[in-house]
């Protein structure tokens, strides 16, 4: 029965979806306002008909209905219901219907949104997305239907078949952070559809003035701070599930998830120029079209099983599909750029090399060469392939030499840029404003040298870090110690009433402190170390300061899966440490084995405890131990980029006041066009 | 001027100062050579993030006893990856050789950041030297006729 209700939810959503496209291009067109709204209503019902079908295959799921294939593939009675509900996106066809999902919320929230705003631009958008809408619908209804039936095929013939049980949610996937990891992916990709559309309507209907660049500002940020926190819990996921003692390994699906947030990043920053000082209008513009065009790229890249990758439960015959629509992006999007050129044209003209403006500039042409090189190193071995005829690995050791450097530069612009004025910086701001930081940076590298850092990239990223660091928070200082003059209020408040005065430029200014932790965790990597040996009960295992030993192994069973466990107290320095019990679990259902670390994490290192399996010749436990210096500043970074990015989304009063002024501008426009 | 000269000595003196750090030629250990190699079990990670043991991946055992081979034997880093492309082919590398049609993947990001650092440089050329920037803000939004006919309009009706 529920399948049936999902199906018919689709078939549902897609013609309203179909209707959607139609009444918004019909209302753009005639400037009827009848239609638009329409249209915009054919956009509600659509999210309300695709909530429908999520809410069927999540009951099929939560009710053991394992006569729907998609549920007997990735789901099983005992499962716990905590893990019940990420099935829904741990499979191919539930996935893409989450995907549609999660795009009918954003269409929804577009046009709650922009009720009585952007009325010009708003039938355009609603097109737009529900454009991208329908293609979704129509691989899920046609090609990835997650409400198929099981069948059997007997004498040539397809009899429906309820299996007694399912297969399983593969292990790997039965992890907490799991759960919120691919959301916030997806909340990521899918969130880039607004601004594509947002630009696509400003490219139809010519309003390529500042109105769409503020609104597509807001709508770029959202998503690029899902896609970034997506990012850092999928590697929080794998350092805890995957056992090798790292979090990130380059490879292509998570090369994927990094090319739009990349692109994204760059335009956050190059709206600002066109924002303040009207310029990099076409720039933009392909900016915004290559954030969607990499997300929907990255989609395809882990979907059509064109490159190997270990996130290969995602591989299907759906690749095709993508490429065309790809194709279609590409070719919309580009002729509409082109035919718009006139409109486009830069206000003001650069007054100096050392400026601001430049700054950006610079940003951009680091990130979008750092897009390049790791697509291009994601996508070189299909290009050997179809050239060679031969299979080569393009694997970590070209990502870091490659893209390290880069990363060195950007870190250093992410301190430099905010303290260049816009139009000119003199040489005496310059030297007011640099000499601090690269004080406190040239102290910190001296320091770290001779304390034995010698790693060129690890001292590197610390030196640049101090920089940054000192730049961000000498920004803080000047200005509290401003209004502390002009008002009187004790320091914190200042500190507090400046952010929350201006909130996008002080936001931006935690983000850059996030990134400046994210790359202190990053320079531990080179002092990372590791230590394997067996233990049975009573063993010793020495890793750097630290003394294992293991009291004893013990096993045990569950409805779900059964595991081993090592007890190990550690020691360190001759004093009592901690207790780690290592897993390692093997679930009856898939018949997969997969490890559980143990982690005693701090914030200079991690001891990285792992029960990677048992040796079949003495019987005791493969115990591998990694030492993992500032791991911790990886995640707290990536929390302070997402608060930061959440702060840079509140309203601040600079922005209101901003609002008035331009909607009193826009009023007397009206009255003039008016009279 | 003397901006640039600041930006140009602060780049100086990143590039002398990273001089400090002269690279060490390292002896290769089963880590060190387990980054640089793809476990070939089916797994599509290398060798050292294998989640197979030994035990249970035939591809890794065997891989893991040449390397130790090798190492018992003195050879350097080069010649163990060599051993490794004769016995597995190029596909075990976890980067391709620096030569032949490979060398593509190598050279074209450093292609791609001169070509990207140029045009930035055309830019910032042109936009210094343009001297009639157009009018600014939401008059350049509106089509260029309609604003025509508007001020047209606007004339007649203050006439």
């Amino acid at each position: 029965m529920m399948d049936q209700v999902g199906s018919v939810g689709l078939i549902a959503a897609l013609a309203f979806g179909i209707y959607a496209v139609i009444a918004g291009i019909a209302g753009g067109k005639s400037r009827s306002l009848r239609i638009t709204r329409s249209a915009e209503r054919a956009t509600l019902g659509f999210f309300v008909m695709i909530t429908v079908s999520v809410i069927a295959l999540e009951f099929l799921i939560l009710t053991n209905n394992f006569h729907a294939a998609y549920v007997a593939e990735h789901s099983n009675r005992d499962l716990p219901i905590y893990y019940k509900i990420p099935v829904l996106w741990s499979g191919q066809e539930g996935s893409l219907l989450f995907w549609t999902w999660l795009l009918s919320i954003y269409g929804g929230l577009a046009v709650f949104l922009n009720r009585n705003k952007n009325r010009q631009l708003m039938p355009w958008v609603v097109s737009f997305i529900m454009g991208v809408g329908v293609f979704f619908t129509g691989l899920t209804t046609f090609v990835a239907n997650p409400f198929n039936k099981l069948s059997l095929a007997e004498a040539g013939k397809l009899i429906p078949f309820t299996a007694p049980d399912g297969n399983g949610l593969n292990p790997a996937l039965q992890y907490p952070s799991m759960v919120i990891h691919p959301p916030m992916l997806y909340l990521g990709y899918v969130g880039m559809v607004v601004p594509f559309a947002f630009g696509m309507s400003a490219l139809v209907t010519k309003q390529l003035g500042d109105n769409w660049i503020r609104t597509t500002r807001r709508w770029m940020m959202v998503p690029w701070m899902f896609l970034g926190f997506g990012i850092i819990l999928g590697g929080h996921w794998a350092y805890d599930v995957l056992g090798w003692g790292g979090y990130w390994a380059w490879d292509p699906v998570e090369n994927a998830s990094l090319l739009p947030w990349l692109a994204g990043t760059a335009f956050l920053h190059s709206v600002m120029v066109q924002e303040k000082r009207g310029m990099l209008k076409v720039w933009n513009v392909v900016l915004v079209i290559t954030t969607f065009f990499l997300s929907i790229l990255g989609t395809f890249l882990t979907r059509s099983g064109i490159v190997q990758s270990v996130h290969a439960f995602a591989e299907s015959d759906i690749g095709p599909y993508f490429a065309v629509f790809l194709g279609v992006i590409l070719a919309v999007s580009l002729t509409l750029v082109f035919l718009r050129l006139e409109y486009l044209k830069s206000e003001n003209r650069l007054d100096s090399i050392v400026s601001r403006e430049s700054g950006f500039l610079f940003n951009n042409w680091i990130l979008l060469a750092a897009v390049f090189a790791v697509l291009w190193g994601t996508i070189f071995p299909v290009i050997s392939k179809a050239v060679e005829g031969r299979t080569i690995t393009v694997g970590p050791p070209y990502f870091n030499k490659v893209v390290l450097p880069m990363g060195m530069l950007l870190l250093f612009l992410t301190g430099a840029g905010p303290l260049l004025a816009w139009r000119k910086t003199s040489f005496e701001s310059l030297k007011r404003n640099f000499t601090f930081p690269l004080s406190i940076a040239a102290l910190t590298g001296a320091i770290l040298f001779f304390a034995g850092v010698h790693h060129l990239y690890a001292w590197m990223s610390l030196f640049l870090a101090a920089f940054v660091a000192a730049c961000v928070l000498s920004e803080f200082y000047k200005g509290a110690r401003t209004r502390q003059q002009t008002s009187g209020e004790n320091f914190f408040t200042a500190i507090y009433r400046l952010t929350m005065r201006n909130t996008r430029r002080y936001g931006g200014y935690v983000i850059h402190l996030g990134v400046v932790m994210l790359f202190i965790g990053w320079a531990g990597l080179a002092f990372k170390t590791h230590v394997k040996g067996l233990m049975g009960e009573g063993d010793l295992l020495r890793a750097g300061p630290y003394l294992l030993r293991c009291n004893m192994l013990t096993g045990g069973d569950t409805p779900n899966y059964t595991y081993q466990q090592a007890d190990i107290t550690v020691v360190k320095n001759g004093e009592a440490y901690t207790t780690l019990t290592p897993e390692r679990r093997f679930y009856k259902a898939s018949q997969q084995p997969i490890s559980h670390v143990a982690i005693r994490p701090t914030l200079s290192q991690d001891l990285y405890v792992v029960l990677a399996g048992q040796d079949p010749a003495s019987g005791k436990a493969v115990i591998e131990v990694f030492i993992n210096p500032l791991v911790q500043w990886v995640w707290l970074g990536g929390l302070v980029v997402f608060l930061g990015s959440l702060l840079a989304l509140v309203p601040s009063r600079v922005e209101r006041e901003m609002a008035e002024i331009r909607k009193a501008q826009s009023a007397a426009l009206e009255l003039r066009d008016a009279l | 001027m003397r901006c640039r000269l600041a930006i140009c000595t602060i780049f100086a003196t990143l590039c002398v100062g990273s001089m400090g750090f002269a690279a060490v030629a390292a002896r290769p250990t089963l880590e060190s050579i387990g980054n640089k190699v793809y476990c070939l079990c089916g797994c599509v990670t290398t060798l050292n993030r294998c989640p197979h043991l030994p035990s249970e991946c035939a591809s890794r055992a065997e891989m893991e006893a040449l390397i130790r081979k090798d190492i018992r034997a003195g050879k350097t880093e080069k010649a163990i990856l060599n051993d490794f492309t004769a016995a597995y082919g190029v596909r075990v590398l976890a980067s391709p050789p620096a030569h032949g049609f490979d060398l593509a993947v190598w050279i074209l990001p450093g292609v791609g950041l001169m070509v990207g650092l140029i045009l930035v440089v055309v830019i910032v050329k042109r936009w210094r030297h343009r001297s009639n920037p157009v009018e600014p803000d939401d008059e350049s939004a509106i089509d260029p006729k309609l604003m025509a006919a508007v001020e047209e309009e606007m004339k007649r009706l203050t006439r």
